[in-house]
């Protein structure tokens, strides 16, 4: 009785020794690895070097992908938290001698025409006004003329990104079945990425230069009033950023929802056909379907993970630049509202309203991908 | 910087100034413009220190020399040229004041024109 009762126990490790279970785990990192090899990852290793090499120990995009899937953390955030500080810190330098230049004009300004008891005439103080008024400008232009320039190279770098990982992802996305989502989802992202660089650079930059022009000579003169023109101009620029990027992410996200739902029906319906009406090797191959579409769906998320890790370190130190810019320009124009020439504070804080532009149009354009970018992984999960 | 000896140039100048016109108003005109420079040479040396100290700031900044050689020479200029015309204000000849001040403002707008044009050629950058 013991021998037979030790028997079947024996039988029942060896059957779970060799169990389907075990065996899936095996050919799960198979397929993972067979997948994931002919994905071609070419494009977003351009930016992976570019970015995101020297904050983690993956050499590639490819072994990052790896790491994800094995559960190891890669990314160390005391990296990318030193690279971005010393990136604060060096934008902070360059800008301080900006400052302190701006307030040492404005007090030889305000103490050679300001005193009391006229020293100078008007004519001449005028004329000494409008020296220093453009030496203002120059100072504070020199810094600004290179931030727009950042802010397209920061928004084509978005679309290289969604260009090169939304492809990819959408293809997995088809291959685990979700045909309505990666249809809709193809023609909206390259919809998106198209138009992200169109309107930045064709509406946005230029009213951020009309913006700039209009602070610029409305100031120039007590005579010339073209503030609320300014004003104008800036609210319409981010209404557009507004309605345009809220729109598409709208957009995106309904879509999202809707495909989902109908390409889980399909899914559901198509396993349970091949699992009921195929006699004999109708589990089997239903259990091998979930497997690829298991690995599809994985390496899907994690591709998207990477998306997600590039942009957002991409974006970081412009966006950072460009605000402790507007800040700059604030401050310093609090700094001389006490003693300088109203316009002159005036004119600094313009600017520092202006510059929010160009944060709010790469804030815009971060989110409709990161939008993207978290349909796609959301898609196909309940599959 | 001795204020008190500066004031007592300045009054002495003035007295001066008064008894010469009474008895030969062309000495007068001699006197102020001679008085006027003595006062504006005690104050250079005081204004030269000043400088010196600004430029080291300005080493120490990294701010752009250019731009406060120019400030520096437009607020020079200013007072010159304000220093003469008040001069000839003072004797009624106010067409020559007129003619000195339109000197000024051309040598000012000749020393500020590298900064105007640096200027406009950063708006057109924008553009």
């Amino acid at each position: 009785m013991k021998k037979s009762i030790f028997l079947v126990l024996f039988l029942m490790v060896i059957c779970l020794y060799f169990s389907p279970v075990a065996r899936a785990e095996d050919e799960l990192d198979v397929t993972i690895d067979q997948q994931l090899d002919s994905i071609d990852f070419d494009a977003i290793e351009v930016k992976w070097d570019e970015y995101i090499q020297q904050l983690t120990g993956a050499k590639t995009f490819r072994e990052y992908i790896k790491d994800i899937l094995d559960g190891k953390d890669n990314i160390s955030i005391e990296n990318i938290l030193n690279h971005v500080s010393s990136s604060v810190f060096s934008d902070v330098k360059v800008l301080i001698p900006m400052i302190v230049s701006i307030v040492a004009v404005c007090i030889i300004n305000s103490l050679v025409v300001g005193i009391k008891g006229e020293f100078l005439g008007a004519s001449i103080s005028s004329l000494l006004n409008t020296v220093c008024y453009c030496v203002v400008l120059v100072v504070s232009l020199k810094t600004l003329s290179h931030v727009a320039s950042d802010t397209l190279h920061a928004v084509s770098s978005m679309q290289y990104v969604m260009q090169a990982v939304f492809p990819i992802s959408i293809t997995l996305l088809t291959a685990v079945g979700c045909t309505s989502a990666s249809g809709g989802l193809a023609l909206s992202m390259s919809m998106v990425s198209n138009l992200i660089v169109n309107i930045v650079s064709l509406v946005i930059l230029p009213m951020f230069s009309a913006s700039m022009i209009l602070a610029i000579v409305g100031n120039l003169s007590d005579n010339v009033k073209l503030s609320r023109l300014r004003s104008g101009v800036h609210s319409l620029a981010s209404w557009i950023i507004g309605v345009v990027f809220g729109v598409f992410s709208i957009l995106i996200t309904a879509q999202s929802v809707v495909a989902g739902s109908i390409d889980n029906v399909v899914v559901r319906s198509a396993k349970m056909a091949l699992s009921g009406y195929v006699p004999i090797l109708g589990q089997y191959l239903s259990d091998g379907v979930d497997i690829v579409f298991t690995t599809s769906i994985m390496l899907k998320n994690a591709i998207g993970v990477g998306g997600l890790v590039i942009l957002v370190v991409s974006l970081l130190i412009p966006l950072i630049k460009v605000i402790v810019l507007s800040l700059a320009f604030r401050l310093t124009a609090g700094v001389i509202e006490s003693f300088a020439q109203s316009r002159v504070s005036k004119a600094l804080e313009e600017f520092g309203k202006n510059v929010n532009l160009l944060t709010a149009s790469m804030l815009g354009c971060a989110f409709v991908t990161i939008v993207g970018l978290m349909t796609t992984i959301n898609i196909g999960g309940i599959v | 910087m001795n204020i008190l000896s500066i004031i007592s140039i300045a009054l002495i100048s003035v007295i001066i100034i008064n008894l010469v016109s009474k008895y030969n108003p062309d000495f007068s005109i001699i006197a102020t413009v001679v008085a006027g420079i003595i006062l504006l040479v005690s104050i250079v040396g005081y204004f030269t220190d000043i400088v010196d100290k600004f430029e080291q700031i300005v080493s120490v900044t990294g701010i752009n020399d250019d731009i406060f050689s120019v400030v520096l020479k437009v607020v020079g200029l200013s007072y010159i040229t304000q220093f003469s015309a008040d001069i000839c204000k003072d004797f009624g000849v106010n067409s020559i004041a007129q003619k000195v001040e339109l000197a000024g403002k051309i040598a000012i707008f000749t020393v500020a024109l590298p900064i105007v044009s640096g200027m406009i050629s950063i708006v057109m950058d924008l553009l």
